[in-house]
């Protein structure tokens, strides 16, 4: 496999909403690129994982998709987040950095020296 | 989720267009990835290359996109019902016999949930029926369980319970009706208390019920629905129009919608307190003929109801000491189990038969689909090998198998359809709900829902059977293997030996009923109702008030009709043998210490004319009949029935001794000793039974019967003209010949006979066929293999014993696990049986034999065609 890291499972749809809430709409390349990017090139994304996504968010209406033109003057299919989806990203957000902050914490304990 | 559910069910709708789309989107993604790596300076070719393995596969990925974008389940039931047509379409014969059968069983258990849903759950038309309960007197001493109430026990239940919204109660008695100058008619009326229709939860359907200041005194009526739509074409106009009910004036003040079983009447009255042709003291003193209901507050029990009315029962003793009624104890009982009442065993006993009806039904069509399915192995292989896993193998089985129980519903729901009536006619005269049975919502509900799990567990085992497959040989061997179908050769005969069992359980449950019926026929009834013409009368009491004016009239009318042309003999009687009617009276011997009125035994009390017993050939054993001096003024005589004479008077009978009788304690001698007579059923004599001249025991309403020398059925219009000689405004009711009175009396044992009977052949004829499948799929398979022994020399009469000895063994199985559980069963029937014992002998083998014989034929036909092969073409075969 690549040694780029793979994204952990359910963190992708928070990078997700995420990047279109920042970004605007994007087409699926555009997404991948654009989390790929903010990571750093530290992750990638998997085509296969990420479309699933997009259609999961789709169907509970989080994002909204719409046929655009691409960058390349292409038929498109560009995704936009919802009011539904700015909530759900909100959530997640609050509770992302709860667990964030707790993993932090045991992260800074020391250790006992031996 | 429900959202996403819903929009995936939606895609499922449409899928070409998204496919399309997801296509272009997918492609899109690579096009781009791949553009990026040729402005990185790749090669175009190497970019597309490299972004198309990168990407992954994309065939797999569009799948997966598609099972997650629809809802595969739906996608693939569908595409599985399409194939499941498409296969019944192509083989229309199996199609046919398997949704028959199927269909058979189906239906049966349809009509059986119609009858059973008006039974239990038809709401009557009226509100909340659930919290009516029928008020009963119990005299728990001499074991009479269904007793009415007395004007002062109603009384006084009513001023003091606390359990229901209200009470009501009614009696029905026969009325004569003038609508408007008219022939007279004679119709069910109902003497009722101003608060019963409304306490039962009626409706009026036209005008209003009776007020509270209506129960005394006044002259209004409510018309029952069906007189009112026969008689008056549903008219509201008939509120404010006069009928004349036994010669009084009534004026119509509404309509009354058709109640359940005998809660129905034709024309409603108050003065509920006054009985015609009883006198006020005997109605105070415990003349027990109100039958009350009463509707249950919100949130009462009918367990609570019950403790308060055991509290106003003994009030009601301790307040009344003298009555007759005062030691009964009340109860009251849910109005639809009243309405039941003792439907209820047969009633089970019918839903047990049709349900293992449907599991010989369900064996025959599980025994084809084993065949069809286990045949298609080398398709299933195929696809096995093609990737198809083994669940989506047994879904397109299971979807087969719920087709066939799906078509077979709506043929069975057709079946019973058809059937109902007829059913309903059969059950009209001893289901107080026939006319509520017909298939309604629930009732297909409840079929649909059977087939589901019909459809489920048929095609559960072959569906198993058929999808285990392995792929290498079945492929190699072209299908050629019997190896597995060895497997569901044993499985095919353990169906036959279950629908054997089941067959012979139903057969010998038929059997047991059968011969009952029999022997309840058979009886010796004391009575000879051959040519014997019956019909009711019924003397209004405006124009005959008294005693006297009756029995001048019942005398005269038996002998205007004695002297008739064509009649043998003639006489009347208040209460004709098995014809419904009856009436109890206390008595005691009038000797020694007399127990008090309430502690006294009831005995049937019939009034008869002279000459009933020579017109109905019942033979006086001792002393004499009745004569025209037995009038009021003269002693008071009785005959008793030979059984009574033995129980109250010992060796040395009764003749010639007293007893006191009825509630006024009236002292007569006892003239006569007559045969006894199966007065209420056929199944048994009555024990005590009192026969008083109509002349001292007056009835307004009494039955005539008369022994004509032709066809008794021919004698009414004759009868009618007799009758206009001596009064024109009098109709005959209930005309009917004493034959058909006796055949009633059996109607509901001859029901279940046939109901039950017909669910038998049923089962016996499915098993046939059923068991005929197996042995002819046994020949077929193993034709080579007796090609081969005829080939060695085998005689025909080996090739017949070898294929018998492989089919009858299941049969044998068969016959002695249903023997077996017939006898286990055996106790649920037995109420229903008359001096039949459910392990009865000649009942068990003779539905042995005749399971034995209908099997070994369906077996012999296709050993017969075993041995007809013709070993060479046998053997190219191979």
């Amino acid at each position: 496999m690549s040694d780029k890291t793979d994204v952990w499972q359910g963190t992708l749809a928070l990078m997700v909403l995420k990047t279109l809430a920042a970004m605007g709409p994007q087409h699926g390349f555009g997404i991948a690129r654009r989390i790929e990017q903010t990571s750093d090139n530290v992750l990638s994304i998997n085509q296969g994982t990420l479309y699933p996504v997009l259609l999961r968010l789709e169907q509970d209406g989080a994002i909204a998709a719409q046929w655009g033109v691409s960058e390349n003057n292409r038929r498109a299919k560009f995704y936009r987040i919802t009011r539904a989806g700015q909530k759900q990203l909100d959530a997640e957000v609050t509770q992302w950095a709860q667990a964030a902050d707790i993993v932090a914490r045991f992260v800074a304990l020391k250790d006992r020296k031996a | 989720m429900m959202r996403r559910t819903w929009r995936r069910l939606l895609n499922t709708l449409s899928p070409r267009d998204r496919d399309a789309d997801m296509a272009d989107e997918l492609q899109l993604h690579i096009d781009l990835m791949a553009e990026e790596q040729i402005r990185r300076g790749v090669p175009r070719e190497d970019a597309y290359r490299q972004a198309r393995i990168k990407f992954g596969n994309l065939e797999s990925m569009k799948e997966r996109y598609r099972d997650q974008r629809g809802l595969p389940a739906v996608e693939t039931a569908a595409t599985d019902l399409r194939y499941a047509v498409r296969l019944m379409w192509r083989n229309p014969g199996f199609a046919a016999v398997a949704i028959l059968s199927l269909a058979i069983g189906i239906g049966a258990n349809t009509a059986i949930f119609s009858v059973l849903n008006a039974a239990f759950f038809a709401p009557y038309g009226i509100e909340e029926p659930e919290r009516l309960v029928r008020l009963w007197g119990q005299d728990l001493k001499r074991n009479i369980l269904q007793l009415g109430f007395s004007v002062p026990k109603y009384e006084l239940i009513r001023d003091h319970q606390t359990s229901f919204e209200s009470i009501g109660a009614m009696s029905g008695l026969s009325r004569t009706l003038l609508l408007n100058g008219t022939e007279p008619i004679q119709v069910n009326g109902a003497l009722s208390t101003s608060s019963f229709l409304d306490t039962f939860g009626a409706t009026p359907l036209a005008g209003r019920f009776f007020r509270g200041d209506e129960e005394h005194g006044a002259t209004v009526a409510v018309i029952g629905e069906r007189l009112w739509r026969d008689r008056f074409a549903g008219d509201p106009s008939v509120i404010g129009r006069g009928v004349t009910v036994d010669g009084v004036v009534y004026t119509v003040i509404g309509v009354a919608q058709a109640l359940p079983a005998f809660w129905d009447a034709d024309i409603w009255t108050t003065n509920p307190f006054e009985y015609p042709g009883v006198a006020q003291d005997a109605i105070r003193r415990g003349f027990s003929y109100l039958q009350p209901i009463g509707r249950l507050k919100r949130g009462v029990t009918e367990e609570q109801a019950r403790r308060e009315l055991d509290v106003l029962a003994r009030q009601f003793a301790a307040q009344y000491p003298g009555n007759a009624d005062a030691e009964w104890t009340l109860t009251a009982i849910p109005l639809r189990d009243d309405i039941v009442g003792t439907a209820r065993s047969s009633l089970l006993t019918l839903m047990a038969a049709v349900g293992l009806l449907l599991v010989v039904a369900c064996a025959n069509v599980a025994n084809l689909l084993l065949v069809r399915f286990t045949g298609r192995r080398q398709e299933i292989g195929l696809r096995a090998a093609l990737g198809a896993s083994r669940a989506r193998i047994i879904r397109q089985f299971m979807a087969e198998s719920l087709l066939l129980s799906m078509a077979a519903a709506a043929a069975g729901a057709l079946l019973a359809y058809w059937t109902l009536p007829a059913l309903v006619t059969l059950a009209q005269n001893n289901l107080a709900f026939a006319s509520d049975i017909r298939i309604s919502v629930p009732v297909l509900a409840a079929t649909m829902l059977l087939a589901l799990g019909v459809g489920v567990i048929m095609g559960a085992y072959p569906a198993m059977q058929g999808s285990r497959s392995d792929i290498v040989s079945v492929l190699r061997d072209g299908g050629r293997t019997i190896a597995g179908a060895q497997g569901s050769h044993r499985a095919r005969r353990l169906i036959v030996t279950a629908q054997v069992a089941v067959s012979l359980v139903l057969l010998i449950g038929a059997g047991l009923l059968i011969a009952s019926f029999d022997r309840l026929r058979s009886q010796p009834a004391g009575f000879d109702s051959e040519r014997i013409f019956v019909a009711g009368l019924n003397l209004p009491s405006s124009r005959y008030p008294d005693l006297d004016s009756h029995s001048r009239f019942w005398l005269r009318l038996a002998s205007e009709l004695s002297n008739t042309a064509g009649v043998e003999r003639a006489a009347l009687s208040a209460a004709p043998p098995l014809s419904g009617a009856f009436a109890r009276s206390p008595y005691a011997l009038s000797e020694g210490a007399v127990p008090p009125l309430n502690e006294r035994p009831l005995g049937l009390t019939t009034s008869v004319t002279p000459g009933y017993f020579a017109t109905m050939h019942i033979p006086l054993l001792a002393g004499r009949d009745f004569t025209e001096a037995d009038d009021a003024r003269a002693p008071r005589v009785a005959i008793v029935s030979r059984a009574t004479s033995r129980k109250l008077g010992g060796d040395q009978g009764l003749l010639g001794r007293r007893i006191i009788m009825g509630a006024s304690g009236e002292v007569m001698e006892v003239v006569g000793v007559v045969e006894d007579v199966r007065t209420q059923s056929l199944a048994a004599t009555s024990e005590v039974e009192f026969y008083r001249p109509v002349q001292q025991r007056g009835r307004p309403f009494m039955q005539m019967m008369v022994k004509t020398t032709g066809d008794p059925a021919a004698f009414e219009a004759t009868a009618r003209r007799v009758l206009s000689t001596l009064d024109a405004t009098l109709p005959l009711t209930g005309v009917t010949t004493h034959e058909r009175l006796v055949a009633q009396s059996l109607a509901q044992q001859r029901l279940m006979f046939v109901m039950l009977g017909a669910f038998a052949v049923l089962a016996v004829v499915l098993s046939s066929v059923g068991i005929y499948g197996v042995v002819a799929s046994y020949v077929g398979q193993r034709t080579p293999e007796l090609g081969v022994r005829m080939a060695l020399g085998a005689s025909r009469m080996q090739v017949i014993a070898i294929v018998l000895g492989q089919s009858l063994v299941p049969v044998g199985a068969g016959l002695l696990v249903g023997l077996f559980g017939a006898m286990a069963l055996g106790r649920f029937v037995q109420d229903l049986l008359f001096e039949t014992s459910p392990l009865d002998p000649i009942g068990l083998s003779a539905a042995v034999m005749l399971l034995t014989l209908v099997a070994s034929i369906a077996c012999v036909v296709p050993a017969r065609r075993a041995a007809l092969i013709d070993p060479v073409t046998a053997l190219r075969g191979e």
